[in-house]
């Protein structure tokens, strides 16, 4: 009896001790190194610079996030996707956004109010604000992240963050929307 | 924003459900026929115990009340009558339509979203809670030793309601040519010896005057209905073909070896749910393979399945149990057998 | 059906939906001049034309209005002679009414033509004529995809075209123009495919025609006695979508067309039938792709028919001289009702691949779009799809946003031909399932680019920024060494 007990707990203690080796063996082996992954998560995040999440940057948020430092929530031009994104890479839970997802944005100078200050210009991180300085700016709608950086600077408040206008090449199906919202007791029925 | 097609075929899940109903009225007559008011009260206790079952679960989950209508709590119901002996006492039936709703279904997420055939996972759970009620078979009143008179209103109510006493049971009851070959070949008699001692004949398990579940007796009435749903397309012919092939073909292989210990194949066709199985119940569509290879493939396993509990396992009968555990590969079938795309 | 009929080769899946072809018995009919037409500067798969005339301008009808630079394009014409009156955005028939640049017509009335050289003798000339030919007529596949033909009739030595294979199927409900073109128009689409067979010098020629049309057949029976090349007329079981390019070769020539490849690579050339009589028009008449014609059917049209109908013209024009005046409680399909659109606005111009208008009563039209149930896992769908795609398996990947499993289930091999939904029992609608994960895919593409794009210009960005940090801070030491040598003398 007591013999076999103790046999059993011996083939454990081997069984445990050989899977412990062969873990310690892997997570040697496969480790990740810690610059990948913010690469990674600079990947993930939408690069618009804009600062939204109290970093001055895209990547400074994803060093960030990486060590630990920042949630996973904090980039509000990424909205809910992106975060479930890192959530999931970071291998953490997915919470609720900060801020509202305005979804996307644009800015536009109202260009016979501008007074040519450049101060827009220099604000903008990805450059897509032109003009020469006394004359008005605009900015080119192709490569406006919609990230808010230039209306604070500007000193006539000419800057208005529009929705940017629907094109048919970017158009696309809706998801097919879930019963439940149409038939729930007592709801309104949507169309 | 509606998307194309603009048009539709007009089928719908309600009439699928009232088609298999339709489908399933051969059986049903054929078990009235053989078991009289007592098949009546079983299978009608089934279904409204189903559809009330069904209707609680919609109001305390808040689902679509919509669903109550399709006809499938009361295709349920009446399939779950249809696989019980028709010995249960009322409360087991009542249970059991309500495992097959509850359990069976709406734990899933209703219809649609159920892995396992709710009808044959209330009856396994009954089985193997109440093996004893669950495997007494009725003599069929059409036989002559027959004790009890099915067709007699009050005597079957009565029955219904407070039982068979013990000491009558033994008259009223027989054995399954499954289980009488079972239990005979375990007391070391040959399979010819166990067939001849229970007068077993072909054509009477083919109309089905034998004992056994309500509506798996007669493969004559299970074939009109199955060609029904053939002919509508509700079923395709991989399933069951694969299915009952297979069991042949085990048959008849291991027959041939070794003919005192492994049953034909005729008798292996002919008897219990297999047709009831493989036509109705591993075709369900909800819980069986959609693509073609995949459902050759979910019968042959169903058939290998079966074939092996009739013949090893304890229990003389395998069908169901062979449906309910296929039903667990159904996802993983269909992800490896899809059809190859035009073109690739 | 005879019993040979059913051993020949056939495409997996399809159905057999109530076909409703009424107005096969109506003639075509010339539609009334309107007095405006608008042009959108896209019809056709490929690169967006630019206008070639201004506001102000008098134009021709024929005469070449817009075009592109690019290689994929098709260019577009005046549809009659008049003035360009406004060049601006204008929705198109399209399911999210939006719109693009247009070019606005004001008819004159004169309808003054400007034609091509016409090429009669198309047999001596030389295929690459012809084909540029093709090319200026701005003639686009008119079945309802609008790829521009001419890229199709390119030689090409490697794959040599043995086949040219003509699309008289018009499987979908209710359309019945190319059934009247062929009834019509026999000895020009014959001639076409001669054209064709010229073209890319195949030698024989197919004109595939279901069982449901036999006079057609008869008639280009008949007109295909007058030549020599080889050429015959295949009558195929009625069965839908079986005018899919694919599909119908799948079923003529007996094989597949390889993924990612074109008809081109297995030798052959299909072409509908209005594209081959628009060819006809060009090469033989010299006339650019100004004209098609349109089947105005549904329930809810008081005079149903086929039209001749010029491109750019409204299309709430068209339906009013078929007798629909009243818009408020119609829906109105622009295509088939299978593959066809809803219109949100019906103020929008025919285009080169407008196949049909069918109205519906909105009452009508709804009921066939129920609320959709639960998957119930029949297989019907699987059963019908022609591409032997899993629809149910790949819808509920799209509907939970699973992109990459979608895509591993060949999302983009589906032809979106709609079989699948038309079986649902459970109305699921797949077809937009399909459409909206297909969209998120190229979303996703978009944002990946642009992310990556503004990578970049915020690194030179900051670059920039940099450099002009080094720049001032290097100025500014030489101006305190300046200072500094200044105090030390
Ligand atoms: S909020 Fe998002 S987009 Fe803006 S800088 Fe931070 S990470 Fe980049
Ligand atoms: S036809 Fe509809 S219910 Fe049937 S399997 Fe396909 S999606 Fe599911
Ligand atoms: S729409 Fe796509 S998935 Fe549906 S039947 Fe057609 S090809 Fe198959």
């Amino acid at each position: 009896m007591i013999v076999d007990v103790l046999i059993a707990a011996v083939v454990v203690a081997c069984m445990a001790l050989v899977i412990a080796g062969v873990l310690a063996y892997a997570s040697k082996k496969f480790h990740v190194e810690g610059d990948p992954l913010v690469e990674s998560v600079n990947d993930l995040l939408p690069q618009t610079q804009c600062g939204q999440c109290s970093f001055p940057g895209c990547r400074p948020y994803a060093t960030a996030v990486v060590k630990g430092e920042a949630e996973v929530n904090q980039c509000v031009p990424g909205g809910d996707r992106t975060m479930k994104k890192i959530a999931d890479l970071m291998g953490v839970e997915a919470s609720q956004m900060d801020a509202e997802d305005l979804g996307p944005r644009l800015a536009v100078i109202r260009e016979d109010e501008c007074i040519g200050c450049t101060l827009c210009i220099k604000a903008c991180p990805v450059d897509a604000i032109v003009g020469a300085a006394k004359q008005f700016h605009t900015v080119i709608a192709d490569q406006c992240t919609g990230c808010d950086l230039c209306v604070e600077p500007c000193p006539v408040d000419c800057i208005d963050m529009v929705e940017p206008p629907k094109q048919l090449a970017q158009w696309s199906w809706r998801a097919v929307r879930p019963n439940k919202t149409r038939q729930k007791r007592g709801g309104k029925v949507e169309t | 924003m509606f998307s194309s097609p603009h048009i539709h075929g007009g089928d719908s899940i309600r009439k699928q459900m009232l088609t298999v109903i339709l489908a399933l009225m051969p059986a049903t007559f054929m078990s009235v026929y053989l078991f009289g008011w007592l098949a009546c009260l079983v299978l009608t206790c089934c279904i409204l115990s189903s559809v009330l079952s069904e209707y609680i679960c919609l109001k305390l989950m808040d689902r679509r009340k919509r669903s109550l209508l399709d006809g499938s709590a009361a295709l349920t119901g009446l399939f779950v009558g249809l696989v019980l002996p028709v010995l249960v006492p009322w409360w087991m039936a009542i249970l059991g339509s309500a495992l097959a709703i509850v359990l069976g279904k709406q734990l899933y997420g209703g219809l649609g979203y159920n892995p396992f055939n709710p009808a044959l996972t209330a009856r396994i759970i009954l089985l193997i809670s109440f093996p004893v009620y669950m495997t007494s078979w009725a003599i069929p009143m059409p036989l002559e030793q027959a004790a009890i008179n099915f067709y007699d209103f009050s005597a079957c109510w009565q029955v219904f309601f407070t039982g068979v006493s013990a000491s009558a049971f033994d008259a009223v009851s027989m054995a399954t040519p499954l289980g009488h070959v079972k239990t005979a070949l375990t007391q070391q008699q040959t399979v010819s010896e166990a067939l001849a001692s229970y007068q077993y004949q072909p054509w009477q398990a083919f109309i089905g005057l034998e004992a056994g579940s309500l509506g798996e007796t007669s493969v004559l009435a299970i074939l009109l209905g199955a060609a029904l749903l053939l002919g509508r397309n509700l079923i395709s012919w991989h399933i069951p073909t694969a299915y009952i092939l297979t069991v042949a073909l085990l048959a008849t292989v291991f027959n041939l070896i070794e003919p005192d210990r492994y049953a034909p194949a005729l008798f292996h066709v002919l008897a219990g749910g297999l047709v009831l199985c493989a036509f109705f119940m591993a075709t369900d569509p909800v819980t069986s393979p959609v693509t073609p290879i995949g459902q050759l493939v979910f019968g042959i396993g169903c058939g290998v399945i079966t074939w092996c509990i009739r013949t090893y396992a304890n229990y003389p009968e395998g069908a169901m149990f062979a449906v309910v555990v296929m039903n667990c590969a159904v996802p993983l079938i269909d992800h490896y057998c899809r059809p190859r795309v035009y073109g690739r | 059906m005879n019993l040979f009929d059913r051993f020949r080769a056939k495409f997996h899946g399809g159905i057999q939906p109530v076909e409703w072809k009424e107005t096969a018995n109506c003639p075509i009919q010339r539609l009334a001049l309107s007095e405006q037409y608008i042009l959108p500067m896209k019809q056709h798969i490929g690169q967006e034309c630019v206008p070639l005339v201004a506001v102000g301008d008098r134009v021709l009808r024929g005469q070449k209005v817009a075009r592109s630079q690019a290689y994929v394009h098709a260019p577009i014409h005046a549809p009659t002679s008049g003035i360009v009156r406004k060049i601006a955005d204008n929705p198109i028939p399209h399911p999210s009414g939006l719109g693009m640049l247009s070019l606005f017509i004001e008819a004159d009335g004169l309808d003054e033509e400007k034609k091509m050289p016409c090429l009669a003798d198309y047999r001596n000339i030389d295929p690459v004529l012809i084909r540029e030919q093709v090319r200026m007529a701005g003639i686009t596949g008119l079945g309802g995809a609008g790829f521009p033909a001419f890229i199709k009739h390119r030689r090409d030595d490697e794959f040599p075209v043995h086949t040219v294979i003509l699309n008289g199927v018009e499987c979908e409900p209710w359309l019945t123009n190319d059934h009247r073109l062929m009834l019509e128009h026999g000895q020009q689409i014959v001639e076409g495919l001669d054209i064709l067979m010229h073209v890319v010098g195949a030698k024989k020629g197919i004109i595939a025609i279901e069982s449901n049309k036999p006079d057609a057949a008869l008639n280009i029976q008949q007109c295909i006695a007058d030549f020599s090349q080889d050429m015959e007329v295949r009558i195929l079981p009625t069965r839908y979508p079986q005018g899919g390019e694919k599909q119908l070769i799948q079923v003529v020539t007996g094989k597949e067309v390889p993924a990612g490849k074109l008809p081109l690579h297995i030798g052959v050339l299909c072409q509908n039938i209005g594209t081959v009589k628009s060819i006809y028009d060009a090469v033989v008449l010299g006339k650019s792709l100004t004209e098609r014609v349109v089947t105005i059917s549904g329930p809810q049209t008081p005079r149903r028919g086929n039209s001749l109908v010029r491109i750019g013209t409204d299309l709430s024009f068209i339906l009013s001289q078929h007798g629909l005046t009243d818009l408020s409680e119609v829906k109105v399909i622009h295509g088939g009702p299978m593959m066809g659109e809803l219109l949100p606005n019906l103020h929008v111009p025919a285009v080169k691949s407008t196949t049909g208008l069918l109205a519906w009563h909105t009452a009508e039209f709804e009921k066939s779009h129920e609320q959709p149930d639960p998957c119930i896992h029949c297989g019907h769908c699987v059963q019908v799809c022609p591409v032997k795609l899993v629809p149910n398996e790949l819808a509920s990947h799209c509907k939970h946003d699973d992109t990459e499993r979608a895509q591993a289930y060949h999302l983009f091999d589906c032809i979106e031909c709609g079989c699948c939904s038309y079986v649902c029992p459970s109305h699921i609608p797949l077809v937009q399932h399909f459409r909206y994960a297909k969209g998120m895919v190229a979303q996703q593409a978009r944002e990946q680019k642009f992310s990556e794009e503004s990578r970049q210009r915020s690194e030179a960005h900051l670059q920039r920024i940099e450099k002009e940090k080094e720049a001032r801070a290097a100025r500014r030491a030489k101006v305190l060494a300046k200072q500094k040598a200044l105090e030390e003398k």
